[in-house]
């Protein structure tokens, strides 16, 4: 007994040693089919996960010598938590999430769509109808998230701010058991917890506002992040994965019907929830972001979307974003797949 | 598995809040509590949070069913995040309390109550961390919120250092098997779950109340929901864990029944003894010992005289040895009368030498051809009743060598009494290679009146006295025995220091 408590011992201190040394080398492990494999993390809606999807059904991630393995999160932060600790080793992460990259924890690889994720849910039941019903109200929302800033946008609309309301520091589906039990009278959330909230409501939610609702005064990229170490030791795999990537949204922006279709089965929902979202957003074309590097708009929106940080006070002072968007992967990836 | 852990951890703290309700078990009690409080919260919000694998989920949840409850459970971020702060904070706090409890480091026993001041830091951290204060104060201060969180890291790395230094010196320090055996298990039981506590005490909690914080990351290089380790090496930590865990609370446990034990027989004696009085008891004790020693003589000089040449120096030996046992028992009968009349017994400053010599010369009055091995490194000063405790070795003594008479083993029979220190103890060790403690009898042996000899030799009051004996000097008796290899007897008393204090306890005890 004690020879096995000591042997027990030993592999429990061996185990405690090798926690600090232990972390996957996902990245740079290849199958035995010569593909290499990358991680990738998404959330399950049609906007973080209709390019990849596409690319892993159409194989062209494969054509390029990638196998993309998907995993799943709830928030971007989380993917890039993941990435620095090495479990994974792309991310596709919405707007709050560029802060992190704003604070050089992440660096852009290429602007994927603009988000259609976010929106803001009223229970009628509580008395919320209209976006001016909110004030008084208690509201669920994840600090920092771009919804929490579409829900500060709506509110000013109506001369409002926080202040006005009770907001409630929620996690998208914790949010969803405290629309259903009536703890909260709305959230400003992003699906696919929103589809849950519908579903599970019905009749009793009103939509107040979502990404399309304000986009005159701002956007919300959604864009393929890497942690600058990675982005350094390994260019040349992401040109290859942005070449794939490309042809995936080309793909996607010609065939939505088909790739809503393929990400409800991905993710498990209900197709005919995913269509509605799939015909409410411009999907991008590698061209359009290729345009959009050359002729400096892709700059300025990311300066837009920075400027935003700013003043909501996320981000501490104003940074260069050319310090943290890889135009030069963006435009490599595109040369290569037309010169071929 | 980790929830199998939590529960394990909640049934332990539940058994400990049942059997024992002291100092040490409120903080291990509050150690598993906080661990449960930490780990809980970071499972939540592991499912909350997700980009786990499928194998990931099954060990983390054991089925998509409990993750799916994990993820939707309706709890805020600021209390998710201030329950794993609680945990984080007062883990450190609480094993920091239960290393200083079991140190014998005379500096920390001397300062017991001043050092309580160590569990401020933990109270400042969750004051910070308080969401509403913690937004107040930090939100968007980010030079605020990395110094925050650095301090935190250095102070939980400190208090995780000296504590297990102070488990790991004190085990060290133990040479007693009884002792070291009953410690090792309760260190590794401490060390396994430290090492699980590690694995997560680096992530800040502020990554829970911020999700879009960047502040967080890179203190550890990974975030709750990023395990540190791969799938088989937390299924070996788990599975060590739960061992441990189990191991130091199963040892935990024998400990504690042997005090309700203890406590027990303790309720059973006085009802027993109550029958006759305390001084009564021991002087009749005491005498028919002496009377037992005067008929050997006796038969010894009936012998003599029956012969038809009596040798007169040999009956002269007897008659002096009767003499000196008339002597001895005028004595006691002096003795008695004291300690009944006064109900209290007086400890000095005496030699420990003083007591063994005493102890020895009062073995010889029955065993003069039997002698006994003595060891002693150093004359140390105890706090002693010089007559009472003297007699009380003196029964272990005689005990001994009864033990080896049994055992049919006196040509080669060793009757040894050991003096050494011990931590914060001086240490009588009586030991002898007689026929040992049956098992059956291990939980009778300090009843008044129970005796495995012919009750015509013996009344077996001998280690009922001992013990009452020993608890008057604010010591403890322990002992050791294999059946047929021998017995070890420790009479443990305080240790006396020259500044005239008892190491731990105070100075005047009740008979």
């Amino acid at each position: 007994m004690r020879r096995l408590v000591g042997l027990g011992l030993s592999l429990v201190f061996l185990v405690g040693m090798l926690s600090g040394c232990g972390n996957s080398n996902l990245g740079n492990s290849a199958n035995s089919t010569s593909l290499r494999t990358l991680k990738v993390g998404y959330m399950p809606n049609m906007g973080s996960a209709s390019a990849l999807v596409t690319g892993i059904k159409m194989g062209y991630f494969k054509q390029e010598g990638l196998n993309v393995q998907l995993v799943q999160f709830s928030a971007g932060p989380g993917e890039i938590a993941a990435m620095a600790s090495g479990n994974i080793d792309i991310s596709q992460i919405g707007n709050g999430a560029h802060t992190l990259a704003a604070k050089g924890k992440a660096d852009i690889i290429c602007l994927d769509d603009f988000s259609i994720a976010d929106e803001i849910l009223g229970n009628k039941d509580k008395g919320v109808n209209s976006i001016s019903d909110l004030r008084g109200k208690k509201i669920a929302t994840s600090l920092g998230s771009s919804s929490q800033l579409i829900l500060d946008l709506a509110l000013a609309s109506k001369g409002m701010t926080e202040k006005d309301v009770t907001v409630v520091n929620m996690d998208p589906s914790s949010a969803v058991t405290a629309m259903v039990s009536g703890n909260i009278a709305a959230c400003a959330i992003w699906s696919p917890s929103t589809f849950i909230v519908k579903q599970k409501m019905g009749n009793k939610i009103v939509m107040l506002a979502n990404d399309t609702t304000f986009k005159d005064k701002v956007s919300f990229p959604s864009s393929f992040v890497v942690t600058p170490a990675y982005a350094q030791k390994h260019q040349t795999v992401l040109v290859k994965f942005v070449q794939g990537l490309y042809k995936a949204m080309d793909y996607r922006a010609g065939h939505i019907k088909q790739v809503a279709d393929w990400v409800a089965s991905e993710i498990k929902q209900d197709p005919s929830l995913l269509q509605q979202d799939a015909h409410t957003s411009k999907w991008l074309t590698s061209k359009y972001v290729f345009d959009a590097v050359k002729d400096g708009t892709l700059k300025k929106m990311y300066q837009n979307q920075e400027q935003v940080f700013l003043q909501q006070g996320l981000i501490p002072s104003s940074v260069n974003v050319d310090n943290y968007v890889l135009y030069n992967i963006m435009t490599r990836a595109y040369e290569a797949n037309n010169k071929a | 598995m980790l929830i199998i852990i939590l529960i394990i951890l909640a049934i332990i703290a539940i058994l400990f809040v049942i059997f024992k309700h002291d100092e040490n078990s409120l903080f291990v009690v509050g150690l598993y509590g906080s661990s449960i409080a930490m780990f809980s919260g970071i499972i939540i919000y592991t499912a909350k949070i997700g980009g786990l694998s499928d194998t990931q989920k099954i060990f983390l949840f054991m089925s998509p069913g409990i993750k799916t409850w994990f993820q939707y459970m309706d709890i805020t971020l600021d209390r998710l995040g201030y329950l794993i702060a609680v945990g984080r904070y007062l883990f450190p706090t609480f094993l920091l309390f239960i290393a200083m409890n079991y140190s014998m480091i005379p500096f920390i026993r001397k300062h017991k109550v001043s050092l309580n001041f160590l569990a401020v830091p933990a109270l400042v951290f969750l004051i910070l961390y308080y969401p509403r204060i913690f937004y107040v104060l930090a939100r968007n201060r980010f030079v605020f919120q990395s110094i925050l969180m650095k301090a935190a890291v250095v102070w939980i790395i400190l208090y995780l250092a000296v504590s297990i230094f102070l488990l790991v010196y004190e085990y060290i320090s133990i040479t007693m098997i009884y002792y070291s055996k009953q410690f090792r298990y309760v260190l590794m039981s401490y060390i396994s779950l430290a090492l699980l506590y590690v694995l997560y005490c680096f992530q800040d909690p502020i990554q829970v109340y911020q999700l879009y914080s960047a502040e967080y990351m890179w203190t550890a290089g990974l975030s709750y929901a990023n395990p540190a380790l791969t799938l088989f090496e937390w299924v070996i930590l788990s599975t060590g864990t739960i061992l441990f865990v189990t191991l130091g609370f199963w040892n935990s446990i024998g400990y504690t029944q042997l005090n309700i034990e203890a406590g027990k027989v303790d309720v059973s004696l006085q009802r027993k003894f109550d029958t006759a009085s305390r001084g009564i008891s021991v002087f009749v004790h005491s005498m028919k010992n002496q009377l037992l020693s005067a008929r050997v003589i006796h038969k010894k000089i009936d012998q003599i005289l029956v012969g038809e040449n009596p040798d007169l120096h040999v009956l002269r030996t007897h008659t002096d040895m009767m003499c000196q046992i008339n002597e001895g028992m005028l004595l006691r009968m002096e003795e008695l009368y004291r300690s009944i009349k006064t109900n209290y017994i007086v400890l000095r400053p005496v030699p420990v030498g003083e007591i063994v010599e005493s102890a020895v010369n009062r073995f010889h009055q029955k065993y003069p051809d039997v002698s006994v091995l003595i060891t002693m490194n150093k004359d140390v000063a105890i706090l002693a009743d010089r007559d009472h405790l003297s007699e009380a070795v003196n029964n272990l003594l005689l005990n001994a060598q009864d033990a080896i008479a049994v055992a049919g083993r006196e040509a080669d029979g060793r009757v040894e009494l050991i003096v050494h220190e011990e931590r914060l103890y001086t240490v009588l060790e009586v030991k002898d290679n007689g026929i040992g403690i049956p098992k059956n009898v291990r939980t009778k042996i300090f009843d008044p009146f129970y005796t495995s000899k012919n009750t015509n030799s013996n009344w077996g009051m001998g280690l009922y006295y001992v013990k009452q004996i020993v608890k008057s000097h604010l010591g403890s008796l322990r002992w050791e025995s294999t059946p047929n290899v021998g017995t070890s007897f420790l009479v443990m008393l305080p240790r006396y220091h020259k500044s005239g204090r008892l190491a731990s306890k105070g100075l005047r005890g009740r008979l």
